[in-house]
């Protein structure tokens, strides 16, 4: 048998979930118990599953499945016409397969793919290096992000405690910081705008005919339609490591001026995942926004930075951040890379597999997801 | 297998261009672990400026970077196309 990469299979899996907890995980060749059942989830059978933009694995002249890159089809509109973008991450490969280039070969595999546009979002420099290499580019946008800071000191040690060195100092020290916030905040109200709008829950139809309809120089959105959304909201949900998942939608007199979606830890720092409004009332969203995380309880949101956005949070004191993570981008029509570094796209967190749990989730109950 | 003067450059850009011992032109690289993904991408690049070709991503298979021989082939195929 030669080497090779084809589609995965089901009969792959195992080995992908064995590899995947060993390389991205815990170390361990046994992955949990429905870890299996999650990646078949989400790589074999989404509702949207499209064989021609299918997950990859590389198999070894034995036969054995050494590297695996999962993919997620996102229907699009680019200037109207339908086009379909590819997500692909969870890269992994054996160790000892390293030097047989096989991440390279499968990220080409997955470009030459018969998508429109390909997408990563958590890429690491390596990655970055082989995708430029390949001929994809670097979204340098949005790769920084952004932070607003609620309650300071909460958020110092909402911030350590995900540093080993200082877990334990900061959790012992949260419990009089947050009181301390609660008192700054009474001397200084108004640290967070009250919001001249009403939220309310968004459906997800509702959230859909937003975003095909909102901004007027957006060349390239989302089209997920009705059940595509609500299957993609299910999922960023069901990823519970992160928090719970907030979406509203913003109106104002009735009117709707735009939504957003993030997910609000039971403590700590919010992460946003997408904000969606005309040009005009990207402020009133954030504010909103920022509104009911500090209300909720949250220390600080964080988010990825996207062009209308620059200019609302940068008024709104926030600060802008290396994230840490890579945004890369391939497309064979140069006018698509165009309209999405030049600021014409809507293209969120929830296009990309940021939110994706794998390497969080405890996935140790079959109903875990 | 007599080394062809394309081989020869090619075996060059492993030094030059990797920073690696030129390996023997029927030397298998992938089985031998000779190339990672950093490495390939950057030999791409180097066989990219020496012979003046642009590789297209969709011929970029992986017997073609299995040896110094068949990267040879390759370029010299690609080459004569873009001709």
């Amino acid at each position: 048998m030669a080497r090779a990469i084809r589609p995965l299979d089901p009969d792959d899996v195992g080995q992908v979930v064995s590899l995947y907890e060993h390389v991205a995980r815990s170390g361990s060749r046994t992955p949990p118990s429905s870890l299996a059942d999650d990646f078949v989830h989400m790589f074999l059978e989404p509702p949207n599953a499209d064989p021609e933009l299918p997950s990859l694995v590389y198999v070894d002249p034995d036969g054995k499945v050494v590297g695996f890159i999962g993919s997620s089809v996102r229907p699009m509109a680019f200037e109207g016409v339908q086009i379909r973008a590819g997500v692909c991450g969870q890269l992994v490969t054996e160790p000892e397969a390293r030097r047989q280039a096989v991440g390279a070969f499968l990220i080409r595999e997955y470009l030459v793919g018969k998508q429109d546009l390909t997408i990563t979002d958590t890429a690491s420099e390596t990655v970055r290096r082989i995708w430029e290499g390949l001929g994809g580019e670097t979204s340098q946008l949005a790769c920084i992000g952004w932070l607003r800071v609620f309650r300071p000191l909460s958020f110092v040690s909402d911030y350590l405690v995900h540093r080993e060195r200082f877990a334990k100092l900061a959790l012992g020290v949260r419990p009089v910081f947050a009181p301390v916030d609660g008192i700054v905040a009474r001397i200084r109200p108004g640290s967070v705008a009250e919001p001249t709008t009403d939220r309310s829950a968004i459906t997800p139809d509702e959230l859909a005919t937003q975003i095909a309809s909102v901004g007027e120089n957006i060349r390239l959105r989302p089209a997920y339609g009705e059940e595509f959304m609500g299957w993609l909201l299910d999922q960023v949900a069901a990823v519970q490591t992160r928090g719970e998942l907030i979406v509203r939608g913003v109106r104002r007199d009735g009117a709707v001026l735009g939504s957003y979606a993030y997910y609000l830890p039971r403590r700590g720092i919010g992460q946003v995942l997408q904000v969606v409004a005309r040009e005009r009332d990207v402020g009133d969203v954030l504010d909103d926004l920022f509104h009911d995380a500090w209300h909720r309880g949250a220390s600080a949101l964080q988010g990825r930075v996207e062009a209308q956005l620059r200019e609302p949070l940068s008024d709104r004191r926030c600060v802008f951040h290396a994230s840490g993570y890579r945004a890369l981008i391939h497309a064979r029509d140069p006018r698509i890379l165009h309209a999405i570094q030049s600021g014409h796209a809507l293209l969120t967190r929830l296009e990309g597999e940021w939110w994706m749990g794998h390497h969080l989730e405890p996935f140790t109950s079959p109903d875990a997801r | 297998m007599a080394t062809s003067p394309t081989s020869e450059r090619v075996q060059h850009l492993f030094v030059e261009a990797l920073n690696k011992e030129a390996p023997a032109v029927e030397t298998d690289l992938i089985e031998g672990g000779l190339l990672d993904s950093l490495a390939l991408v950057e030999l791409i690049f180097a066989i990219e400026r020496e012979f003046g070709v642009t590789i297209p991503l969709e011929e970029l298979e992986i017997d073609s970077f299995r040896s110094v021989a068949s990267i040879a082939d390759f370029v010299a195929g690609t080459a004569e196309r873009a001709s």
